[in-house]
């Protein structure tokens, strides 16, 4: 279920809850939970009104990070709505929501999992050997291990290229302009300016899974994001190359149907 | 080794907590001997209720079970997507932060689709690491679609063409030997200089399937004398430019001015997919829905990502959208709600004419024909006319590409004259300049070549070539078959017809047949099923490898010029044809050589580019300031309404003013006296726009149109050469609309059969490369679940297609002569093939789509969805698959299919696909040649 704001929805406490039986000791984590301080906060606006599912975004990151055949750092999930002749195809263009409180931190035992600067959650690779209990607490399926180094890759917010000023590398490709990243603590940013615009033509901007409590740092606009989200990973999972196949396009209960 | 400082912080502040269940392997472990006292570091294993405290540090032990291999690499190191993560306490830093410091940016152009989106390529020591769209594009402006990300795969791939082949063996039996450049170029200019010296040079026929190096391919063919220049057109876009051309004459491409319009209305045209000026287009389109309030409907027999991400979606019957369209013009008539001034200013018929023709297209007609409801038909025509003039058709292959196509087309573009839309702001626009701004121009250019091919201007095709040279690139193997020409010599580039044209085992059977195609040069980048087919084949370079000049027509409605430069050294023994063309044409010698002046490749481009003005910021002009910025655009005011430009005193010396107020100068049309001012008016023979076109009635009857022509000062347009004489074809001069005949009476289990590209790939090139085909390689046929269960199909099962050619074309192009085809339930069979079926809500119950880009049986291990090259891939001695080894292709790649043809075994969204080229026949329109490939009557047999 998505839900503006903060009200949780109605589920059961153990499927809701993150997997807080994983988590080490508030003491292991606390400092790496704790961005270091540059005045900025980064967050992400999905528009997935205007999103027609390219893949660009994917391949871009595909390109920039080195993910290997198999795997995904970014992932858009499709959907198809409806019966014959009303049927509309929905595009949900998934990453690491870079969580205020990210239960990836909590729960790695060595500590490769932290904050940088604005709050991107990222992994120490000097650290990080395998562990993979981040992939059992992740509530939005957003890391995998890589296949060769056995360490967990996740969306890293571009930072090697943000620090030299230009944008996350799939930010600028996006040929519909859906994806905005930026400072949601600077006024004047390209973010905030979408999101504004989203607010003014009263789109709702919703979050996935709140009721997990993890502070996403990512909003959506448009129906995509509910209509998608019982396909979004769950806990243990990692986006898989299913997502892409044909048969899985359909909607829930067509899929139902026809098995 | 090195221990890191903070983990270890981490690890004693734990102490005590931690107890004694602590596991082994921890901090600098390796060199502790003692045994992990838990048979596993906590990894995903689940937490036993009550199991102690979690494990908590760095377990080196664990990481040294469960780590891979590393990757292979060859001497070219690590290709893309093999990420070498460096392990933990490695040191080193990933995302590497210095990856962007002291990096060269290089301007390009893409040319993964015919978008052509400028880019900018990220070279580090002679490596390129990324390419990226660029902003100062002024049609694409930054973004860049997931093949123009997937570069790298094009660029560095273990199998891609390094070096000239030469058969050995049979022509098509894949067996190869490496040859020098000189052998090539030796042996090739031998065969050219020969049949020069036949007397025949027109049966050198060069075909290409993607090209942007105009100048340079025409330079080299116009030297050696053959007008025998082929391509792809028909199969693409023939009908859409004729249909525009009918209209306008000045230009063939529409340019919706869809950012500032309020109402988008689309028939078959999948934008947000595919469409040449894709991504261009498709953001406008974006921003004119989500900042100016724009509707988008979309008709369209499948639910394209386009139609799926519209406002509105309607399902026409394949082939109707003209129907609908007419209808929807009925409407707007008759309700009075047209543009009255429009229509009697500026188009050549009266409003009463209009309303005649108009007459019997009623909505309740469509409906009946189309299955679309009349309501809708109304309603949206009320929408659309309400909104103009920002208000826009937009159409493509959907409506055009089939056999009734230019009648699609023509009926929809009139919708924009009738509502006033036509060169307005947020309207239905065009603009002179297809290409680049002229202000570039090449240096001097051979004369053209004046011979005369069947194969490049078949005589029963009235507007294939009268206004452009569109040609008909799908009858070319069939008129070979037929014994109507012959070709001594056949250059393709960047061609795969074997997988892209129609009737793939007639195309295969005349390449691979001598005595029809006595000499196969193919120049490509890499070894495809055309290559497969060649004599010799030479590599290639990529557009990240080579210099070009290039641009298309600008949404902004003014020129551009972008440059292609190369981004790093050509890998292997790869050129470009401008590199190697003139060593080619001074061994052929006979006068060729004169146009190939000593000079290099970067010389040439500098002359070229030389009116490039200079930026008053930098300071530079011509070649630099393309290479500092890679695009330059003009300012010249965006083309709208082109025709209200008035003539100035110094255009109307010496002209004259004929009766009907059209303005002739030397005898040329160049304008229109409006309210008695002199106006540019439209490039046509009634300066107006030609709703009635009685060019294409009398060129259809091979009548001579040469005052027609004079006056619309379109000297390009000609009129038919005599060897058109006796081929006769009814053109209606009106708008008209017609059902093929074999659509009329289906049986239950005939469907007719559409195709589509994906988003992630164009027609034919893209399967090759990775990280696309990882999204895209396998194409199940798409059937409503209504019409499943009918058949008694459920999701996933395989099915018999059987295909049949088209009676209308039986019946209108007889000399196609398809008598060899079987005749069975009252059609002739073209083919048949075994797919499975997908079952989608969003297609017409009465069609089966499948894609094409899929089925290929060579292109790279990558396309045909193999893991390790076949043993017997002959031509792998023209790679360098030592040194590019990808390692991440061998160990990741995951959808390989291992059912080995047994159905019941075949995992779906496994192996690569089936080639739909099989069964679609080659099915020109009779008036203007495009392939129809949407049209097919196919039966339905479940397996």
């Amino acid at each position: 279920m998505v839900v503006a704001g903060s009200a949780a929805a109605a589920a059961e406490p153990s499927e809701a809850a993150v997997h807080s039986d994983k988590f080490q000791p508030e003491s292991f984590w606390k400092d790496r939970m704790q961005a270091p301080e540059d005045g900025k906060k980064l967050g992400w606006f999905i528009d997935t009104r205007r999103c027609f599912g390219c893949h660009a975004c994917e391949v871009s990151c595909k390109s920039e990070n080195d993910v290997p055949l198999g795997n995904f750092i970014r992932q858009t999930i499709y959907q198809d709505e409806g019966e014959y002749p009303k049927v509309a195809r929905m595009f949900l263009p998934m990453s690491c929501q870079h969580c205020e409180d990210a239960p990836c931190i909590k729960a790695c035992p060595c500590g490769a999992l932290h904050k940088e600067s604005g709050g991107t959650v990222a992994i120490d690779y000097n650290t990080c050997c395998g562990h993979g209990t981040c992939v059992d607490v992740c509530p939005y399926g957003a890391i995998y291990m890589d296949p060769v180094a056995k360490q967990a890759v996740k969306c890293h917010n571009c930072y090697h290229r943000t620090e030299l000023g230009m944008e996350p590398a799939c930010v600028p490709t996006c040929p519909s302009e859906a994806l905005h990243f930026g400072d949601l603590n600077d006024p004047e940013s390209e973010i905030n300016r979408a999101m504004n615009e989203a607010r003014e033509a009263d789109v709702e901007l919703t979050q996935l899974r709140p009721e997990k409590q993890t502070r996403p740092r990512m909003w959506f606009a448009g129906p995509a994001a509910e209509v998608i989200e019982e396909r979004i990973p769950k806990e243990g999972e990692s986006y898989s190359p299913d997502a892409y196949s044909i048969f899985n396009w359909k909607g829930g209960k067509e899929r139902e149907a026809s098995t | 080794m090195n221990r890191d400082v903070s983990s270890r912080r981490r690890f004693l502040t734990l102490g005590l907590s931690a107890g004694a269940a602590f596991a082994g392997g921890l901090v600098g472990c390796r060199d502790s001997k003692k045994e992990p006292s838990r048979p596993d570091g906590g990894g995903s294993a689940a937490q036993e209720a009550g199991a102690g405290p979690l494990p908590q540090g760095i377990d080196l032990e664990k990481w040294n079970r469960i780590k891979g291999e590393p990757y292979r690499r060859g001497s070219f190191g690590l290709m893309p997507g093999a990420c070498a993560l460096p392990g933990p306490q490695a040191k080193r830093n990933w995302p590497d932060r210095d990856k962007y410091k002291d990096v060269e940016t290089i301007p390009g152009m893409c040319q993964l689709c015919s978008t052509v989106c400028g880019i900018v390529g990220y070279v580090k020591d002679g490596r390129l690491i990324k390419v990226e769209g660029n902003p100062k594009d002024p049609n694409s402006r930054g973004h860049l679609c997931a093949r123009g990300q997937a570069a790298l795969n094009h660029l560095y791939h273990p199998e891609r063409l390094l070096y000239p082949l030469k058969r050995v063996g049979a022509r098509g039996e894949g067996r190869w030997k490496r040859i020098s450049w000189d052998e090539a170029l030796d042996e090739i200019a031998e065969k050219l200089k020969a049949v020069r010296q036949s007397g025949h040079p027109e049966e050198f026929a060069f075909h290409q399937g993607r090209q942007r190096s105009k100048d340079a391919l025409k330079r080299f063919l116009d030297a050696f004398g053959t007008s025998t220049q082929l391509s792809h057109r028909s199969l693409c876009s023939g009908n859409r430019r004729a249909a525009n051309l009918s209209y306008l004459w000045e230009s063939d491409w529409d340019l919706n001015d869809v950012e500032h319009s309020k109402y988008i209305l689309n028939f078959g045209s999948n934008a947000f997919e595919a469409h040449q000026g894709h991504v261009p287009f498709a953001n406008r389109i974006q921003n004119g829905r989500f900042r100016n309030g724009a509707k988008l409907v979309t008709f369209d027999v499948r639910l394209s990502n386009t139609a799926g991400s519209s406002d509105e979606w309607f399902a026409p019957f394949p082939g109707t959208d003209g129907a609908v369209a007419l209808a929807m013009g009925h409407t707007i008539l008759s309700e009075n709600r047209h543009d009255e001034s429009f229509l009697e200013t500026w188009t050549n018929v009266s409003i009463e004419e209009l309303r005649e023709l108009y007459e019997p297209y009623t909505a309740d007609w469509a409906e009946r024909i189309s299955g679309v409801p009349a309501s809708d038909i109304r309603r949206i025509a009320r929408e659309f006319a309400g909104a103009a003039p920002a208000a826009t058709t937009m159409c493509n292959r959907g409506s055009s590409a089939h056999i009734n196509g230019f009648y699609n087309d023509r009926a929809i573009n009139l919708l924009n004259a009738l509502v006033g839309s036509v060169g307005q702001k947020g309207g239905w626009c065009w603009s002179p300049w297809g290409g680049l701004d002229p202000v570039v121009q090449t240096p001097p250019m051979p004369p053209a070549a004046q011979t005369t091919s069947i194969l490049e201007d078949p005589p029963e095709y009235p507007l294939a070539n009268v206004w452009r040279r569109m040609r008909v690139g799908e009858i070319v193997y069939l008129y070979l078959l037929q014994g109507r020409a012959r070709l001594q010599a056949y250059m393709t580039y960047n061609l795969d017809s074997p997988v892209t044209w129609p009737e793939e085992s007639l195309t295969q059977q005349v390449l691979g047949d001598e005595s029809l195609i006595e000499f196969h040069v193919c120049i490509n980048a890499f070894y495809n099923e055309t290559a497969h087919f060649a004599d010799i084949v030479l590599p290639w370079t990529t557009y990240l490898e080579r210099w070009d000049l290039d641009a298309r027509a600008s949404y902004n409605l003014r020129p551009y010029v972008g440059l292609r430069t190369p981004m790093i050294e050509p890998l292997g023994e790869s050129r470009d044809v401008r590199d190697f063309f003139p060593e080619l044409a001074r061994r052929i010698g006979g006068g060729m050589e004169k146009w190939y002046p000593e000079q290099d490749v970067r010389d040439y481009m500098q002359q070229w580019a030389a009116a490039v003005p200079e930026n008053p910021q930098t300071g530079k002009s011509g070649l630099d300031r393309l290479l500092d910025e890679g695009v330059w655009e003009s300012d010249l005011e965006p083309f709208y309404q082109p025709f209200l430009r008035p003539l100035s005193a110094e255009d109307m010396e010496g002209s004259e003013v004929d009766s009907g107020g059209v303005i002739l100068k030397d005898g040329h049309g160049i304008g229109i006296m409006l309210d008695g001012k002199p106006v540019r008016g439209f490039k046509t023979p009634s300066r107006k726009f030609e709703i009635r076109s009685a060019f294409i009635h009398k060129i259809g009857r091979n009548e001579d149109c040469s005052e027609l022509i004079a006056r619309s000062g379109m000297p390009r347009t000609k009129n038919r050469p005599a060897e058109h004489r006796g081929h006769d074809v009814e053109i209606s001069e009106m708008p008209t609309w017609f059902l093929p005949r074999e659509m009329e009476d289906l049986a239950d289990d005939e469907l007719i059969m559409t195709s589509f590209k994906w988003n992630v790939h164009n027609h034919g090139r893209t399967m090759n490369l990775k990280w696309l085909a990882e999204i895209v390689h396998s194409n199940p046929a798409w059937l409503n679940p209504k019409t499943a269960h009918q058949l008694g199909l459920g999701d996933g099962d395989w099915v018999e297609l059987t295909s049949y050619y088209s009676r209308e074309l039986e019946h209108r192009s007889p000399h196609l002569k398809r008598a060899d085809l079987v005749e069975e339930r009252g059609r002739r069979k073209v083919a048949t093939m075994r797919v499975p079926i997908v079952t989608m809500e969003g297609i017409h119950p009465q069609a089966l789509a499948m894609s094409n880009s899929c089925g290929h049986t060579h292109y790279t291990s990558v396309a045909q969805a193999k893991r390790t090259p076949a043993k017997t891939a002959g031509h792998l001695v023209g790679s360098d698959s030592q040194k590019f080894v990808d390692a991440d292709w061998e160990r990741n790649m995951w959808w390989e299919d291992t059912s080995s043809g047994d159905h019941s075994d075949w995992t779906p969204n496994t192996g690569n696909g089936w080639n739909q080229n099989r069964l679609i026949p080659i099915a020109p329109d009779p008036v203007s040649g495009q392939q129809s490939y949407h049209d097919t009557v196919i039966s339905i047999r479940k397996l």
